[in-house]
């Protein structure tokens, strides 16, 4: 077994291999990481730190909004702990050559159970009710009161209504499989219906081919799609347009971001009927309206998505690390290249998605009078990344030049 | 609980739903020639049922009651007799309960708010709508489930704090750390008491994802039918909960020697998981508040939609207003079944649903007959005396059935009126034997005018 030491501190030429002592990888964490996820590490090959880690490898983090500066530049890989990756730059990590990871499906579960939450905190009013109770606790009214006052808070039931949910992955299936669970009727929307998604969905599930005609007949609905900034992507689009066709009364519940809703358009919708919105984001303008609810971001604020989701960056940043493998990225194409035969050295080319380049990388192991065993190219966008896998005699001196 | 046969209630149910669309209304004409009733034109006057009702009732739920024959109205707005009583959860005082009344309706579970042991004494059956609010109950149980996961409650009220100091986006993700919690998959819920709720909670459990255990010792078959198939029965309440993250209590509130008042009390306390979550969407009663008290004091929760004066407080105590079955769709359920429960009831006499009578139904009352049911104490010699009172009038009885529950009994007779001897009888009189018999509470005519026919026997004296 050939083992590298993946230095610190500046970049070195390799030399003579057997004068290489093992060191341990170092992962940077921002935000309380699980230990359970970190635990995944193992003790005698990484150190984990989240303060001086001038030279990590790797970066974990959670939401912390990651800037270019705190990037180290030994880091080679970023993984966030949860599905979106909006607090980190991703293009500019594109640029760079930094893969980025996610945990899709993660907190699947986590977020599905606040939007059941949601959905029954919109049908009756709930959160009105208990602080209405408190309030009567406090005067000593209670039991007086009670019978009485519940007329104000009462509301429907799920059962026999129709949800609508707009992207059906991890967890649009989730919350769709529940609902019907609790009696409701679906309808559903994703325009890029993959096919592992498409056997995750419940079998009476009604696809339409737009979002408003997904919306028109439903009671309630939730929203369950990525942000993506710019043009062609998805801020607002939860708008007027898609608004004006709601059911008056339906339930709007956003636990997917924020800028998805356009909230002009929503206050309008919310002042003119008892419909309702209830977010997991903060919400500037609706924050104080009657017939909104906003929670903090919450959705994947459980023991088990913590402890999943870092256990998946986990694993995800130690087959990157280990073995050079990709998945779960959301800029790198997957690459998965079987396992490293014995007596082998594993190369990783991170390069732009140029002409050419192939045959450069090859031709400089040529050079290098390197055999190469096996080897997988895959490209994604503006990145390519190259796998290669090079037979060694023993006393080779070893030379990478670019 | 009070047992009685499952597949009989069943059989009825099924029959009562037929029944829910063909109900005969009384028919001032059923009678043909060949009656030799002397009075019969006294009791083919117009009227009207007089339905009284307590709290706001659903409107259609009063829809079931045919506008020509039953007048629906507020009870402190009426200034006619009332018949039947609809109430929600008004306190009914006795005095409200007037000689007239033959029946009250409950439109919900419980019956706390009615003296239902009084009205037994009066002959006067209590009728409640079991089921009905069952889904509205099981979906607040839910929520309560989820919102004793995570600080959800105090989250939303913090982000109300925060956006009205203008901090609510640059706080968000540093203060959400203080509302996280755990997810319900994977974790045990213990339900206590499986009737429509219970059983309904559990199945929505499992499909979540849970782990469900449950106990109840009068299960029923029916209700065994609705269970989730993976669940583990326990032969204990206190087994049932030592193992559970989550606990419902979904069981009736019974008063007195034997019941269940603060039957969550220390000993099951003590046997919780100290972390667990009680939800207590039954009865508040139920729960022991002092013992409680200490289990929310060592990080436990407490989901309840009733009032609690010790706990009201408490940081881990989430008190809902009794919002369990203020749904629209609940309300109109509870407020149909018990309609269709007095509509067949005032026009054949069958009861089902009954909280203090014995469930009865006699086969749809054959053509030229006459039907007539009697309330009568349950003391030995009164269906004897009856059949002889009757039998004196030259009174044929076609078919009866007599059902006793505790200390009430109940009869539903249909009789031949074509009296062959060549003497006729008088209604009024018989009727007024009847009702004056040793333990005899009331009787009724089944014929003629609506709301007519109602006869009472109180404390030896008779009222019509």
């Amino acid at each position: 077994q050939i083992d590298v030491e993946h230095g610190r501190g500046a970049w070195k030429t390799y030399g003579d291999v057997k004068n290489y002592t093992m060191g341990k990888y170092q992962i940077k964490t921002f935000n309380k990481i699980s230990t359970i996820g970190l635990g995944r590490f193992p003790t005698d090959e990484y150190e984990i730190r989240a303060e001086d880690a001038a030279n990590a490898h790797a970066i974990l983090l959670r939401s912390h909004k990651l800037k270019e500066e705190e990037i180290p530049k030994t880091c080679r890989a970023i993984a966030r702990c949860g599905a979106g990756t909006n607090n980190i730059p991703v293009d500019r990590m594109s640029e760079l050559g930094i893969p980025v990871f996610n945990t899709p499906g993660a907190n699947a579960n986590a977020v599905k159970e606040l939007a059941i939450c949601g959905m029954l905190l919109g049908s009756r009013r709930v959160i009105d009710g208990i602080n209405h109770m408190s309030d009567l606790g406090k005067q000593g009214l209670a039991k007086e009161r009670v019978e009485k006052d519940k007329a104000l808070f009462g509301g429907r039931e799920l059962a026999g209504k129709t949800l609508a949910v707009i992207g059906l992955g991890h967890i649009g299936s989730l919350i769709a499989h529940s609902s019907q669970g609790l009696g409701m009727t679906l309808k559903g929307y994703d325009p890029c219906l993959s096919i592992n998604s498409a056997l995750r969905l419940p079998r009476e599930m009604d696809l339409t081919d737009s979002i408003v005609s997904a919306v028109a007949d439903a009671d309630y609905i939730s929203i369950n799609i990525p942000y993506i900034k710019g043009e062609g992507g998805t801020h607002g689009i939860v708008g007027k347009d898609v608004i004006d066709h709601f059911k008056p009364g339906a339930v709007l519940l956003n636990f997917a971001r924020g800028e998805l809703v356009d909230s002009e358009a929503m206050k309008e919708f919310l002042d003119s009927s008892n419909g309702r919105y209830v977010s997991d984001f903060p919400e500037d303008l609706l924050w104080n309206h009657e017939n909104c609810i906003v929670l903090p971001h919450l959705g994947a604020s459980t023991e088990e998505a913590e402890d999943g989701a870092a256990a998946m960056a986990a694993e995800t940043i130690r087959d990157f690390l280990e073995t050079g493998t990709i998945r779960n990225s959301v800029n790198f194409p997957d690459t998965s290249l079987l396992d490293r035969p014995k007596d082998s050295i594993r190369f990783t080319v991170v390069n732009k998605n140029v002409t050419g380049m192939l045959a450069h990388i090859t031709e400089a192991f040529a050079e290098a009078n390197m055999n190469i065993i096996q080897q997988i190219n895959h490209s994604r966008g503006p990145i390519a990344y190259n796998v290669l896998d090079c037979a060694t005699s023993n006393d080779d001196v070893l030379s990478f030049k670019h | 609980m009070l047992s009685r046969s499952v597949l009989a209630r069943a059989n009825i149910n099924r029959a009562c739903t037929r029944w829910a669309s063909a109900i005969p209304s009384v028919d001032v004409d059923h009678f043909s020639s060949g009656w030799n009733i002397e009075d019969i034109k006294n009791y083919t006057k117009p009227g009207f049922y007089n339905v009284h009702t307590y709290n706001k009732i659903s409107g259609k739920g009063l829809e079931r009651f045919p506008k020509d024959t039953y007048v629906v109205e507020p009870a402190e707005d009426s200034s006619q007799p009332g018949h039947v009583i609809m109430l929600r959860s008004h306190k009914l005082k006795e005095e409200q309960v007037g000689t007239t009344t033959r029946a009250i309706a409950r439109c919900g579970a419980g019956t706390n708010n009615i003296p239902v042991d009084r009205m037994t004494e009066l002959g006067i059956p209590v009728f409640n709508t079991p089921g009905a609010n069952a889904n509205a109950v099981k979906e607040l149980v839910l929520c309560g489930l989820l919102l004793g996961s995570r600080k959800i409650v105090d989250g939303i009220n913090h982000m109300k704090e925060l956006g009205a100091q203008g901090l609510a986006r640059e706080r968000v993700e540093k203060d959400k750390a203080l509302f996280g919690g755990r997810e319900i998959k994977g974790k045990t819920l213990a339900v206590v008491g499986l009737g429509h709720i219970g059983s309904s909670t559990a199945r929505d459990a499992e499909m979540l994802g849970m782990n469900v255990v449950g106990y109840d010792p009068g299960l029923s078959i029916e209700s065994a039918l609705k269970l989730p198939t993976d669940i583990q029965l326990a032969d204990s309440i206190a087994s049932a909960c030592s193992q559970a993250d989550y606990i419902s209590i979904n069981i009736p509130y019974i008063k007195g020697e034997g019941g269940t008042h603060g039957i969550i009390g220390k000993d099951i306390i003590h046997h919780l998981k100290p972390d667990s979550v009680v939800l207590n969407f039954a009865r508040g009663e139920l729960v022991d508040s002092e013992a409680m008290k200490e289990h929310l004091d060592g990080g436990g929760k407490y989901v309840c939609d009733f009032p609690d004066d010790l706990l009201w407080d408490h940081e881990n105590a989430i008190l809902l207003p009794h919002l369990g079955a203020s749904t629209e769709e609940a309300e109109d359920e509870a407020a149909a079944m018990a309609a269709e429960t007095l509509r067949e009831y005032s026009e054949t006499g069958n009861i089902r649903n009954s909280v203090n009578f014995p469930t009865t139904a006699l086969p749809a009352r054959p053509e030229n007959t006459l039907r007539i049911t009697v309330v009568n104490k349950n003391v030995p010699g009164v269906l004897a005396k009856l059949t002889e009172e009757i039998s004196k009038y030259s009174l044929n009885i076609v078919q009866q059935i007599n059902q006793s529950r505790g200390t009430i009994a109940y009869n539903v007779l249909d009789l031949d009126p074509s009296i062959n001897d060549g003497s006729t009888a008088s209604l009024s009189a018989l009727q007024k034997e009847i009702t004056m018999l040793d333990g005899v509470l009331s009787s009724r005519i089944l014929f003629g005018t609506p709301g007519a026919g109602y006869a009472r026997n109180i404390n030896g004296e008779y009222h019509v």
